[in-house]
């Protein structure tokens, strides 16, 4: 797939991922750069910042005093969020409120659920993990909100935990699984499990991590490597043979980001007749969110006690 | 402790496989100062080039843009977390702490308390940090807690006992060249190898080869053997009396990787190419620049420093 002069590592991350794997449309979209360009903030990819701010803030030094201040501040120490910042200061007042009403509810919410992890357990915040495969040429990057348990070498002993502050939706489960298969590329051995927790309703989603996880987050990983490979080296769009759903990730692994929480593309909506890209999943693994074992988060601590025992 | 844990700190541990005697660490010296001196025989007198592993990295990714920045300093999380990330893991190891989730906040605490009550700055971000709100800091912190996290699980910080030296002063060296040239030295941990003494391995002694460790971000990139050769070159420049750290192992807490190289004639051999190259790549594209004065060439320190906070950052 990837020859001698093949250039600069491909860097797979989940939104890459998922994109390259959607329909054949909304990859010609990236491949041709619709979806570059200047940041578009809303007020879902809002909330989720500052959420993602108030749940780091919370696991660091285990108190929000007042969310929207709090979270505020978080994304001010850094300047790179500026634009951000910038947008929601220009809000108006009508939206602020929204805004601010919002983040409140689910800072309630982080503060009602999330036990005080014990320094012991090693968390870790919006952690990035590697792994590069094929010599060099692709580059696995995500992204997990929370990691908690010490690496090791013989036993699995990390559980990883994505955040978002919007809607349950399929795509979050690849997501999870490729943070999986990532962890398990770069480590001696895999996470014991991988969740998503949902800071709107509390729910937390957990899928216990074996080989059947692995292999199949695996073969979406490979067939999403081709397709952006195809698209990298100018190749027309074409019907994907495997793949998973549609949009509702991001890069950086933040919660929600503003994504859509719907998982249809409107854009092949439009432009294909309404077929949705989801439909495009050979694998027979299809993710349903109805599968995923729902947990509190204190479960899932307790179960990494519990590992780390 | 797990296996990989227990095969890393034997790595910082284990007595030296090769030694480079005065003679070749002299001709090697020899080699760096008069490669230095051809590539910056054409920048203009009072001109400074000040060489780290961070604008080593960028000399060879970007050599175009090997001393343009317009980028004035302003401080951030990623820039704090080494030193805050350093002093946590050394309150850890002393005992101090059960973790650098717990440490980070109070050594944070206790730097702006002193800033505040004798004006010195240890670490130089204590005004900025004081002045942030509660969720400032919270990122801050954070970041460091994730920095000095890795550290802190990847070695058996009992097994290393006494013999180990957490952050600490840059190596420096200035190049006895036409030009001002610097070379600036930075690793995370230094730690004493074992001896070998009558066929039987016993700890070092305090004037004996020791291994350097050096944190980076992202993944290894090409050249990360003579990346880290690097390091041990500045250390055995700066104090040409003590033994050349004898291993220098490179630590990509991202990737979970670890690299290492032996420090041996044709390693150090690699690390001068590499010094020179860099500092020519910087000669050269100050050279060509439109206006290559003084001013212009010195950027590069400024360059140099915030590519090195970044890199030790990230």
């Amino acid at each position: 797939m990837f020859g001698q002069d093949a250039g600069p590592a491909l860097v797979v991350t989940k939104d890459r991922l998922t994109r390259a794997l959607a329909c054949p449309a909304h990859r010609w979209g990236e491949r041709t750069g619709e979806r570059s360009g200047a940041a578009e903030f809303t007020m879902p990819l809002a909330t989720g910042a500052l959420v993602d701010v108030l749940f780091r803030q919370l696991v660091t030094i285990g108190s929000i005093d007042s969310p929207m201040a709090d979270a505020m501040d978080g994304l001010c120490a850094d300047s790179h969020r500026a634009p951000l910042v910038g947008w929601i200061e220009g809000l108006a007042s009508a939206e602020q409120r929204e805004l601010r009403s919002e983040v409140e509810r689910q800072a309630d919410g982080l503060r009602q659920r999330w036990p005080a992890l014990d320094p012991s357990w090693l968390p870790r915040t919006q952690t990035p993990l590697r792994a590069v495969l094929a010599e060099g040429h692709v580059d696995l990057s995500v992204y997990v909100d929370l990691a908690i348990g010490r690496p090791a070498a013989d036993v699995a002993s990390v559980a990883l935990v994505d955040v978002r502050s919007g809607g349950r939706h399929p795509g979050h489960r690849d997501d999870r699984h490729l943070c999986a298969l990532v962890e398990a590329l770069r480590s001696p051995a895999p996470p014991f499990a991988v969740a998503t927790y949902y800071t709107k309703t509390g729910e937390l989603d957990v899928d216990p991590v074996d080989s059947e996880l692995l292999a199949a987050a695996a073969r979406r990983c490979l067939v999403g490597i081709r397709a952006m490979d195809s698209l990298n080296r100018g190749e027309e769009p074409g019907r994907t043979d495997s793949g998973s759903s549609d949009s509702g990730s991001s890069d950086s692994g933040s919660s929600d980001s503003g994504s859509s929480d719907s998982g249809s593309c409107t854009k092949c909506a439009l432009q294909l007749s309404g077929e949705p890209a989801a439909q495009t999943v050979p694998i027979g693994v299809m993710p349903s969110v109805v599968e995923a074992r729902s947990e509190s988060p204190s479960a899932l601590i307790g179960y990494a006690q519990g590992q780390a025992a | 402790m797990s296996g990989r844990t227990d095969s890393i700190t034997e790595l910082v541990r284990m007595p030296p496989v090769s030694v480079v005697d005065p003679i070749a660490r002299a001709r090697v010296r020899d080699r760096l100062v008069d490669g230095v001196a051809a590539a910056v025989a054409d920048l203009p007198s009072g001109a400074l080039v000040e060489v780290t592993l961070a604008s080593i990295r960028h000399a060879r990714s970007h050599p175009e843009a090997a001393c343009q920045s317009d980028e004035k300093f302003a401080w951030k999380p990623v820039f704090v977390r080494r030193s805050l990330g350093l002093a946590a893991l050394r309150a850890c190891v002393e005992g101090r702490f059960a973790g650098p989730a717990s440490a980070v906040g109070p050594v944070a605490d206790q730097a702006v308390e002193e800033w505040e009550s004798t004006g010195q700055r240890a670490y130089h971000w204590e005004p900025w940090f004081s002045g942030l709100g509660v969720g400032g800091r919270a990122v801050v912190l954070a970041e460091a807690t994730n920095w000095a996290t890795s550290l802190w699980a990847t070695f058996d910080w009992t097994a290393l006992g006494s013999q180990i030296r957490i952050g600490g002063m840059d190596d420096l060296w200035t190049c006895p060249a036409p030009r001002t040239v610097r070379l600036k030295g930075r690793c995370e941990v230094r730690t004493r190898l074992d001896a070998v003494v009558n066929g039987r391995r016993t700890a070092g002694s305090d004037g004996g080869p020791s291994a350097l460790v050096s944190v980076s971000g992202g993944v290894p990139a090409e050249g990360w053997r003579e990346d880290l050769a690097y390091l041990a070159l500045t250390a055995g420049l700066r104090a040409p009396d003590r033994p050349l750290p004898a291993r220098v192992v490179g630590l990509w807490p991202d990737a979970a990787v670890e690299r290492t190289v032996e420090i041996d004639e044709a390693a150090l051999d690699a690390a001068v190419d590499r010094v020179v190259a860099t500092v020519a790549t910087v000669a050269t594209v100050a050279t060509v620049a439109t206006v290559a004065t003084v001013a212009t060439v010195a950027t590069v320190a400024t360059v140099a420093t915030v590519a090195t906070a970044t890199t030790a950052a990230a």
